[in-house]
């Protein structure tokens, strides 16, 4: 018998999430090959920030920063929220009910399964500002490069939070994965500020927003760019944090409850 | 064991020397959004003793895959109740989960781009392997199922025979003491079925209890030491394979290879219900009865007929005659 039943639950959890990683990595590298990557999604990108800020520089002075700075990092929140399309994917593969029928959370594996768009998206958003932010006058030191990258990877994984959640919720659902993921980062673009500061869209927009990835996280890149970095910094990621950690909570939530009232109701979503 | 006073609905409790499997009036009911509900299953009651290999037979839509579902715990009963090596598959799934391996027909169910090894690596830290345990139970399995060769290569680039024993690998990578299959030789070439069909025998030849969903006939006459029969949603016959062939109306057989002067005689013998020629060049004669047998058995041997057997039905008829015919009389052994 090889089943071990001192088998530590965390090194259990750690290595069901790493293999969830690497099946959904293997399903991300037959969209791109590292070349398609880089001379096409990477450029992709980049031609999406230099537009914006290019009419920030039409704007007036200072708008092309702010915009620059802006989209590079919507960038990175927009492959967090990718998660909620390809979190289906594992609704393709058949694998839910064997998934159910295991002795580990399906969750745990839909938490994991997605991961591969973080690094992909710390490095569109890091790319963009180390590449476009000398074109736009950004001043950058390699203290503000490292705070950068730190918050960049902390608003991907609060945008990811929010991409599960909203997978969770479109799971069964799969036309609706990009309707629901495209007007969700939609959202995000007008009321957490990389366009427009969140207060000119209103105070029930903006409260809105602060519920949201990216609002703060955001707003503590600004200072760390600024060279205002601080402990008000400090604060505004500490919130980006609890607000990840919220949404995590609840896109898992969704998953156990929409698990048992599959089992109860034999809904379509572990009988495929 | 169904003593109903228990206050387990008729259920062995645990520790009892509790059958691998035991279902007491399952009822599953699918609500849909116009119309009546659906019912999958009817008042469905198995047992399935430990080291069995039990057959589960029955047509397209008879309810066959919900009631693996619902042993599997991915799918709760409208009514009724069950357990599995003594554990409720209501209120203890988590206990259950780690005892069984499941495994589906068909091409879903894998990652297929990840390689073989990868796929069961994935699954072995599902099932809670350490790594170590994982390496080894991988290795292991890739070799026993024929694999080893193509451990390293993506699942997409396998053959289906390769994906289903792919399947019954992923299925005990855990080491279950109970393997639900559902339709596991679904779109496989003879050849792969009849290597998959071996693989189970072996299987169960190391004490795992095999629950096996099929409508392939043949397949559950020769892996099963019993079968049972749904149709529409409703247990139609319980027996072992053979003991199922006596109860069908009192038909019995003769094969013969004989020319057709012979047989001409055979069909004027009375209690002779008819000759069908077989595949093998044999001839197949049905009588009535026991003395009829004897008859026909008496008549060709003194003819100089040497090549003469007798034999049952088949699964095959007594499916027919049980699921097609719509009988559903009590063969139920309880």
């Amino acid at each position: 018998m090889s089943r071990t039943a001192d088998d530590p639950r965390t090194g259990r959890r750690t290595r069901v999430l790493g293999w969830a990683a690497r099946a959904g990595a293997a399903d991300y590298g037959t969209v791109f090959t590292w070349k398609t990557w880089l001379l096409g999604w990477f450029v992709r990108m980049l031609a999406q920030v230099l537009f914006f800020a290019t009419i920030g520089n039409l704007l007036g002075p200072g708008q092309a920063r702010y915009l620059l700075v802006g989209n590079a990092v919507a960038l990175v929140a927009l492959h967090g929220v990718f998660a909620t399309a390809s979190t289906t994917w594992e609704l393709q593969n058949g694998t839910l009910p064997l998934l159910v029928a295991s002795p580990s959370s399906p969750a745990l594996v839909l938490v994991g399964r997605s991961l591969f768009w973080l690094p992909d998206g710390v490095a569109c958003g890091l790319g963009a500002v180390l590449i476009l932010g000398p074109v736009a006058g950004l001043p950058l030191t390699a203290a503000s490069v490292a705070l950068l990258t730190v918050l960049l990877v902390l608003v991907a994984v609060t945008s990811y939070c929010l991409g599960l959640f909203l997978g969770s919720l479109v799971l069964t659902a799969v036309d609706l994965r990009n309707v629901v993921s495209n007007a969700a980062f939609t959202v995000m673009l007008i009321v957490c500020g990389p366009e427009v500061p969140s207060d000119a869209v209103g105070p029930v927009l903006a409260g809105f927003g602060h519920l949201l990835p990216l609002t703060h996280g955001l707003l503590a890149i600004r200072e760390v760019l600024a060279g205002e970095a601080g402990a008000h910094t400090a604060g505004l990621a500490g919130w980006e944090t609890l607000i990840g950690a919220c949404w995590l909570a609840a896109a898992l939530a969704v998953l156990g409850l929409r698990a048992r009232r599959s089992r109860r109701d034999g809904a379509a979503l572990f009988l495929t | 064991m169904t003593d109903s006073r228990n206050g387990t609905g008729g259920l062995t409790r645990p520790g009892q020397g509790e059958p691998a499997v035991e279902t007491r009036g399952l009822r599953r009911e699918y609500r849909t959004r116009r119309g009546p509900a659906v019912v999958a299953l009817d008042d469905v009651s198995v047992t399935v003793e430990q080291g069995e290999v039990h057959g589960l037979l029955g047509p397209n839509g008879a309810g066959k895959s919900t009631l693996m579902k619902i042993l599997s715990t991915v799918l709760l009963p409208t009514s009724g109740n069950g357990r599995v090596l003594g554990h409720d598959l209501a209120t203890e799934h988590r206990r259950i989960r780690p005892l069984l391996g499941i495994v589906f027909g068909g091409e879903r169910g894998l990652y297929p781009r990840l390689t073989a090894r990868q796929n069961l690596r994935y699954w072995a830290a599902l099932y809670g392997l350490t790594t170590r345990n994982a390496v080894a139970r991988t290795d292991a399995l890739l070799d026993e199922l024929g694999l080893a060769e193509r451990a390293d290569d993506r699942v997409e680039t396998f053959s289906v025979g390769m994906r289903q024993r792919l399947h019954l690998a992923r299925g005990i990578i855990g080491d279950p003491r109970v393997l639900l299959l559902d339709e596991p030789t679904n779109g496989l070439d003879p050849l792969a079925a009849r290597q998959l069909r071996e693989l189970i025998l072996r299987l169960a030849g190391e004490g795992r209890t095999v629950l096996l969903a099929t409508h392939d006939l043949a397949e559950a006459e020769a892996l099963c030491d019993r079968v049972t029969m749904i149709n529409h949603g409703r247990v139609v016959a319980a027996e072992a394979p053979r003991t199922l062939a006596r109860l069908v109306p009192r038909q019995e057989r003769v094969r013969i290879r004989a020319e057709e002067p012979l047989l001409d005689l055979v069909r004027a013998l009375p209690g002779t219900l008819g000759t069908e020629p077989a595949d093998d060049g044999t001839t197949v004669v049905t009588v009535d009865s026991k003395e009829a047998v004897g008859r026909v058995l008496a008549f060709v041997v003194e003819r100089g007929v040497t090549e003469v057997r007798t034999e049952l039905p088949g699964l095959e008829e007594v499916y027919l005659q049980l699921v097609h015919r719509g009988e559903t009389r009590s063969v139920v052994n309880r």
